[in-house]
């Protein structure tokens, strides 16, 4: 047989495969065979449903931290709950549906845009192997995590809570917008202001599980030293951590006094998000305030919720 | 065992032509580069007190970097140096000289094949396992499966030996190396940009990804190699280009294997039926 015979049977089979492929897909079965196939070539993804938790992403805040918690626990995500989020006219009408009376900075005169934000619940299995090669790679070999929580399910309940949007904010972020978009003049979103109120995250964990050092250790990958994410969890419940935008980008963090209670300042850098984002716990709810114009106000309008 | 023999004329006629040594001095080339640069950035971390988990991080994904340099110039190394070896020889008509001494063909293009996957192999332990001891030494960072990750790179090299040895025997030594290494920078181009899906969100990225590894599963198997070896949260950071975005399953590497053994079995075939 000669090599141009050959080829020439090659070729010749090989675009009849690929004739008998392509007429194959246009038949229903045939496709849905394909897909499958395509399908078992990935590994599938284990969540069971995603966990949305956009609505509790302030702008410039860090998407990956609650996504890096939860995936430092388990791989294996289930949602129970997933609330819409719905928009309400008054604060009344707001401290209704979420449960809890919602205040509003007195120092805004402007009427704010006012969201519910929706109840999320998921449950996750606790991956032991992977804890405790996250805490050691932490540099925390001695924090051991007990054989007993292995397979263990945790649960998470995120309570509705409301967010109050004051003047020109920018819309919602998105990956591909972050990119294709110019970033806004420097003053044009001065006047935004978000403010987000809210329960604490309910967190059921199983016995032996401290859940506390993960947190901290979430909070050192997004920029904080040790030193600042303890001084930070020491102001605010660390459950409080799983919905709270967490903001990236922090150029410096102080701790502040509102009406008494500690609260932790984070100062911002950022082409497109905002300068500055409070976070405080009063009257029993973790409140974050997100500014775009001058970090120097956020204590005054924190101090003059009503 | 005319094919043992074979095997071991393929590896001496490597070393006469220099190439297992200029093979040994890029290696160790390599080697050195990687330890002197995790050597000063060991040396930054102790200047600015780095905390002792960002270091481990860092030098964790320095330590994958080095290991996809690895991954890609075994590849390359594996076209480069076995192109011309079935082609080189019909082309010049030393294959002749061999070909009418009692041993089957089939026995002559496996000897050829296992002889520069012996090299081959031999490459990869090197580079790989080293780039693994110098990253231990000098960072004290091991990957979390090298085993696993050291075979899928190594099931890369075969893969791409198989195919260059089946085209080999189609085509001319140039036609050849174009065909592979466009295969090969093909498979790169799908991975890439399934591994852009996680930061795009965009399915038919994914499926691109898909059909590109089943025309050549190069690439695939070095995204599984990184979701064995990487740690949990190093896959879980969603702006790491090694991120655990699409895990090619262990359907795909039975596939991956299915296709050297199709490949192979295609080159002793053609091989014993072309003419010479």
């Amino acid at each position: 047989m000669t090599t141009r015979t050959s080829t020439r049977r090659a070729v010749v089979a090989a675009g009849v495969a690929v004739a008998v492929i392509v007429a194959g897909l246009a038949f229903p079965p045939t496709r849905h065979l394909a897909e499958r196939f395509f399908a078992s070539l990935r590994e599938p993804q284990v969540q069971a449903v995603n966990v949305n938790l956009s609505s509790f992403v302030g702008p410039g805040a860090n998407q990956t931290l609650r996504q890096m918690v939860t995936q430092m626990i388990s791989d294996k995500v289930t949602v129970t709950t997933s609330e819409e989020n719905q928009s309400v006219p008054s604060a009344a009408e707001a401290g209704k549906l979420a449960g809890f009376p919602v205040a509003l900075p007195a120092a805004r005169t402007d009427a704010p845009a006012l969201t519910v934000v929706g109840e999320h619940a998921f449950t996750l299995t606790v991956d032991r192997e992977r804890l405790q090669a996250i805490v050691k790679e932490a540099g925390r070999p001695d924090l051991a995590i007990p054989p007993s929580v292995d397979g263990a399910v945790m649960h998470v309940r995120m309570p509705r809570s409301v967010t109050a949007r004051y003047g020109n904010c920018p819309r919602p972020p998105s990956a591909t917008a972050n990119v294709a978009t110019p970033p806004p003049a420097s003053t044009e979103y001065d006047s935004c202001l978000i403010l987000s109120e809210g329960p604490s995250p309910e967190v059921q964990t199983p016995p032996g599980l401290d859940l506390e050092p993960l947190a901290q250790i979430g909070l050192e990958v997004v920029g904080m030293t040790p030193d600042q994410a303890r001084r930070f969890l020491g102001t605010v419940n660390w459950k409080a951590t799983l919905g709270l935008p967490i903001p990236r980008f922090m150029r410096s963090y102080e701790v502040v006094k509102i009406d008494g209670a500690d609260g932790t300042l984070f100062n911002l850098v950022g082409r497109r998000g905002p300068t500055y984002t409070l976070i405080w716990t009063a009257r029993g709810l973790v409140h974050a305030l997100t500014g775009y114009g001058n970090s120097g106000d956020a204590v005054t309008v924190a101090g003059s919720l009503r | 065992m005319g094919w043992a023999t074979m095997a071991g004329v393929t590896i001496r006629e490597a070393a006469r032509k220099r190439l297992l040594w200029t093979a040994l001095v890029v290696a160790v080339g390599f080697l050195v580069l990687f330890g002197l640069a995790l050597h000063y950035q060991v040396q930054d971390f102790a200047a600015r007190s780095t905390i002792p988990f960002l270091r481990y991080q860092i030098v964790s994904a320095m330590l994958m970097i080095g290991l996809y340099v690895v991954d890609l110039l075994a590849v390359l190394m594996t076209i480069l140096t076995s192109v011309e070896t079935i082609s080189g020889e019909i082309a010049s008509g030393t294959i002749q000289a061999i070909a009418i001494k009692p041993v089957p063909r089939w026995q002559l293009l496996c000897g050829k094949w296992v002889g520069s996957a012996v090299m081959v192999l031999a490459f990869v332990a090197l580079t790989f396992g080293g780039t693994i001891v110098v990253a231990w030494w000098m960072g004290g960072v091991v990957p979390e499966h090298p085993l696993q990750g050291g075979l899928l790179v190594s099931l890369e090299c075969l893969l791409a030996l198989a195919v260059t040895f089946a085209a080999g025997t189609w085509f001319s030594t140039l036609t050849n190396g174009v065909l592979v290494l466009g295969l090969f920078g093909l498979a790169f181009m799908g991975g890439w940009l399934e591994q852009m899906s996680g930061f795009t969100e965009s399915a038919r990225l994914v499926t691109i990804g898909i059909v590109t590894s089943l025309i050549m599963p190069s690439e695939a198997l070095w995204r599984r190699a990184v979701f064995e070896m990487q740690t949990p949260l190093a896959g879980a950071l969603p702006f790491s280009p090694f991120a655990t975005v699409s895990i090619p399953s262990a359907t795909m590497i039975g596939y991956a294997v299915c296709y050297l053994l199709v490949a192979l079995g295609v080159a002793v075939w053609h091989f014993h039926a072309r003419d010479l």
